[in-house]
């Protein structure tokens, strides 16, 4: 994939970052909210991204170390620990918990691996529910937070994002990208071609899971608040995979649109008619099953052609 | 050195034996043929070498050392490469892309001499389409395009000939003998051109319902009665 | 602890099983011909369930009726389902299918949550007051009695359809040899439509047994669906029988958990037993 290839790109994308970087100056809190919860969704997207553009696997579980992080840091912060203290055991215990189910998850195949990664939101969920003395339960947890964390969130997030994106091209053209896609590609045969399948899945598995699990705690942060509903909820879990299937192969421009566009849409709905967001959640995912890569017609073609200059089949 | 010693391998799918006592010597730098109708084990004898299955009762030592129930990746570091009976291009991936994986075993390569081995395998002009739309003679042939670039010790070659016309059938012969010279690589190669094998091949082992029913030269193996009255009917033996 | 409180946990452990076990058998069938995992499944049930209730409250007829009403409409409504959305994603390549179909269902199944949710936006059961029958010392509801009864009769049915009509042969040839069935005339289109209609009957049923037992809430969809998913994959995909020993050894465990630790953890009991379930079948489709 290319960034920043062309003049045009660099116009762009050095547009879109000063453009992000008035708006907290600008606008209403609000706006900032907004901006930060869609933000944390596509960190999330393409945290679930890296995971299955190149390997073909579906983490639907991806919300649980965004949970995790979430938790983790509201449990500390409620302790009156530290924040620099509540990062640390917070990025801790996302890691613990993302390579001890990193180990089962990997060795499940094809749709098992999909079915088992929903169990396992599942679970958290009934964890959170029923674990009081940590969770909160039903009710969460509450933290105060200090007045401006919503606009370091702000910051904070759109950096992440900045570099998760580029970290993804990178490891695309690295040799451990090669590796992932050639398990992707035939699993079999990469085997006999010396590639270590789990290993590599447990790795590419915990750097999302870092990412989603950060997503998290900058959630808690600026929010003030994690119940399950919000770390562990349909919302959660499945918009960031609608915006990542139906976006497909990434550029720049319209993946950020179109993620404004589902994250806004859905704004409105949870504030308006909550249940009708499972709906729409619903509509989206069946859209996105039917017509992957083919909703945005916004996106342009340059982007999705390789270094060469050639459309890879699958992109 | 014997490169690959097989003792008593034997295999079962539930009930049926596959594989029965079946033993094996690779010497280095030799190419040895193992023919034998369809359903003799040989594709089962290949999968269980390379550690896709892994097998219940035998040992298989490669470079005197046991592999018998290694994890594939594990024996391909080890320095062994396989091709596949019905090629598996890796999906999604460029031609030169699939030469490029293979090659991580050994480092990183630069791109002219993978470039290289696309060129011996006549592949150069389909370096960056996408391998799933190759025709079946170029997927045979990259196949072999990602063993060179693993440069193994140990190869195994499942029925490359099938499928393929005289003049492919020889530039692959000469391909996996150019393999032998430049990296030592012994090769077991499977099929039942025996004719087109006996080129590349020095030793022949016949197998017949999962046992080892000859072993020696061409002319050994072909006059064997065991190997004739199997091979009666079948119009494989060709001169 | 004396043995009547055991028993009566047992018993209604098995009607649970059985309650479960209607499902899981829709699911077990749907599977076998079409090799989908329907994870919309739980959410007809509970679909069902909220229709029927509806149906109830409003014209007070009894459920039995109300449940032969509703089923036929059910089996209508999966193989409508088949038709317009699986068939579209049947038709998928393989690498695509898996993933088109895995999210098809599940936003589909959303989508009747967040429908059933809209409808009765609460907790829902049915309570019927009936005379209990006593066996010496185990007093036991007549109401579970008839339901056992219920599933016992749903249970001959299924094996009367699956072994003598027409449709039962042509689904067992189908799932026997795909290629065969369609070379000696049976239409596989058909037959999977025919398939989903009564897997979604049979869940819609089981559903409405549901309500007799305990409070549905409007997002049980998806936790049933694992509940079933899980049944099916340890009595063996496609196996009847599998499912209903399964499906009873879950209604037990759960029932037993349930009155022993909390209610919460009991719902975990399925969940925890899937991931095993799937771990053991991944790695059994490793190397062999």
């Amino acid at each position: 994939m290319i960034i920043m290839k062309t003049a045009e790109d660099i116009v762009i994308a050095a547009l879109a970052l000063a453009t992000m970087s008035a708006v907290p100056f600008v606008s209403s809190s609000y706006i900032v909210f907004l901006l930060n919860g869609i933000m944390v969704l596509a960190l999330c997207s393409l945290s679930f991204n890296l995971v299955y553009a190149d390997t073909g696997y579906m983490n639907l579980g991806n919300s649980v170390p965004f949970g995790v992080g979430a938790y983790a840091f509201a449990f500390a912060l409620s302790h009156n620990w530290s924040a620099t203290l509540a990062v640390v055991v917070s990025i801790l215990a996302i890691l613990f918990f993302s390579a001890l189910s990193g180990i089962f998850i990997v060795r499940l195949k094809g749709a098992y691996y999909a079915i088992g990664t929903l169990a396992l939101v599942l679970f958290a969920q009934a964890l959170a529910y029923n674990l009081g003395w940590l969770t909160g339960g039903y009710q969460g947890i509450i933290v105060n937070v200090a007045g401006g964390s919503a606009y370091s969130a702000y910051y904070i997030l759109a950096f992440l994002n900045a570099v998760l994106l580029l970290l993804t091209a990178a490891i695309r053209k690295s040799s451990f990208g090669y590796r992932m896609r050639s398990i992707k590609g035939n699993e079999i045969v990469a085997s006999t071609l010396g590639i270590n399948a789990a290993v590599n899945k447990v790795i590419v598995l915990i750097i999302g899971s870092l990412f989603a699990g950060i997503a998290g705690i900058l959630s808690t942060s600026y929010n003030g608040f994690v119940t399950s509903e919000s770390s562990f909820g349909i919302s959660i879990t499945f918009l960031p995979v609608i915006m990542a299937i139906l976006l497909g192969s990434f550029s720049i421009v319209a993946p950020l649109i179109g993620v404004t566009i589902v994250a806004l849409a859905s704004e409105i709905f949870v504030t308006t008619i909550p249940q009708l967001t499972d709906f729409m959640l619903g509509i989206l995912l069946i859209l996105a099953a039917l017509y992957p890569k083919n909703l945005i017609v916004l996106k342009n073609s340059r982007f999705l052609k390789n270094k060469s200059g050639v459309r890879s089949a699958s992109s | 050195m014997q490169v690959l010693k097989i003792e008593n391998l034997s295999h079962a799918f539930g009930p049926l034996k596959v594989l029965e006592d079946v033993y094996l010597d690779l010497e280095d730098n030799t190419i040895t043929a193992i023919i034998g109708p369809n359903g003799s084990g040989k594709s089962t004898l290949f999968n269980l070498i390379s550690g896709t299955l892994r097998p219940q009762g035998g040992n298989i030592l490669f470079n005197g050392i046991n592999i018998a129930g290694f994890k594939p990746y594990v024996i391909a570091r080890r320095g062994l490469s396989r091709t596949f009976q019905d090629p598996q291009p890796l999906c999604g991936m460029t031609v030169l892309e699939n030469v490029k994986t293979a090659s991580l075993l050994n480092g990183t390569a630069s791109k002219e001499s993978l470039l290289r081995i696309l060129v011996q395998c006549s592949l150069e002009n389909e370096a960056d389409t996408d391998a799933a739309g190759l025709s079946f003679a170029k997927l045979r042939f990259l196949e072999l395009a990602r063993v060179m670039a693993m440069k193994p010790k140990l190869l195994l070659v499942d029925e490359p000939f099938s499928g393929l016309n005289t003049s492919e059938i020889e530039r692959m012969s000469n391909l996996l003998l150019r393999m032998r010279d430049e990296f030592g690589t012994s090769t077991l190669i499977s099929g039942h051109l025996v004719g087109h094998l006996a080129k590349v091949a020095k030793e022949f082992v016949a197998l017949h319902r999962g046992k080892v029913i000859a072993k020696g030269s061409f002319d050994e193996v072909r006059n064997n009665p065991a190997v004739i009255e199997t091979y009666l009917g079948e119009s494989n033996v060709e001169n | 602890m004396t043995l009547a409180p055991l028993l009566e946990l047992l018993i209604f452990g098995i009607l649970l099983g059985g309650i479960y076990g209607l499902s899981a058998i829709g699911l077990s069938l749907i599977f076998g011909i079409a090799r989908v995992l329907n994870l919309a499944h739980g959410a007809f049930a509970v679909l069902a369930a909220a229709v029927s209730f509806v149906v109830i409250q409003a014209t007070g007829l009894n459920l039995l009726f109300v449940a032969m009403l509703v089923v036929p409409l059910f089996f209508v409504a999966g193989y409508v389902y088949e038709i317009l959305l699986i068939h579209r994603m049947l038709s998928f390549n393989r690498e695509r299918r898996i993933e088109a179909l895995i999210l098809g269902t599940l936003g589909f199944g959303l989508v009747t949550e967040s429908i059933v949710s809209i409808i009765i936006p609460r907790n829902f059961g049915v309570n019927y007051q009936f005379l209990p029958i006593s066996f010496g010392e185990i007093t036991v509801s007549t109401l579970r009695l008839l339901l056992l009864a219920v599933v016992a009769i749903t249970t001959v049915i299924l094996h009367f359809i699956v072994y003598k009509t027409w449709y039962g042969k042509a689904l067992r040839a189908t799932i026997d040899d795909a290629e065969t069935a369609q070379l000696m005339g049976i239409n596989f289109d058909r037959i999977t439509s025919i398939t989903f209609g009564l897997g979604t009957a049979l869940s819609a049923l089981g559903g409405i047994l549901l309500l007799l037992v305990f409070n549905i809430s409007p997002n049980m969809g998806f936790p049933i669906t694992l509940k079933v998913l899980a049944i099916i994959i340890l009595g063996g995909l496609g196996s009847i029988l599998g499912s209903l020993a399964a499906s009873i050894a879950l209604g037990i465990s759960e029932t037993f958990a349930g009155f022993f630790l909390d209610t919460a953890w009991s719902n975990s009991i399925s969940l925890v037993v899937l991931l095993v379930v799937v771990l053991i079948k991944s790695e059994g489709l490793l190397r062999r």
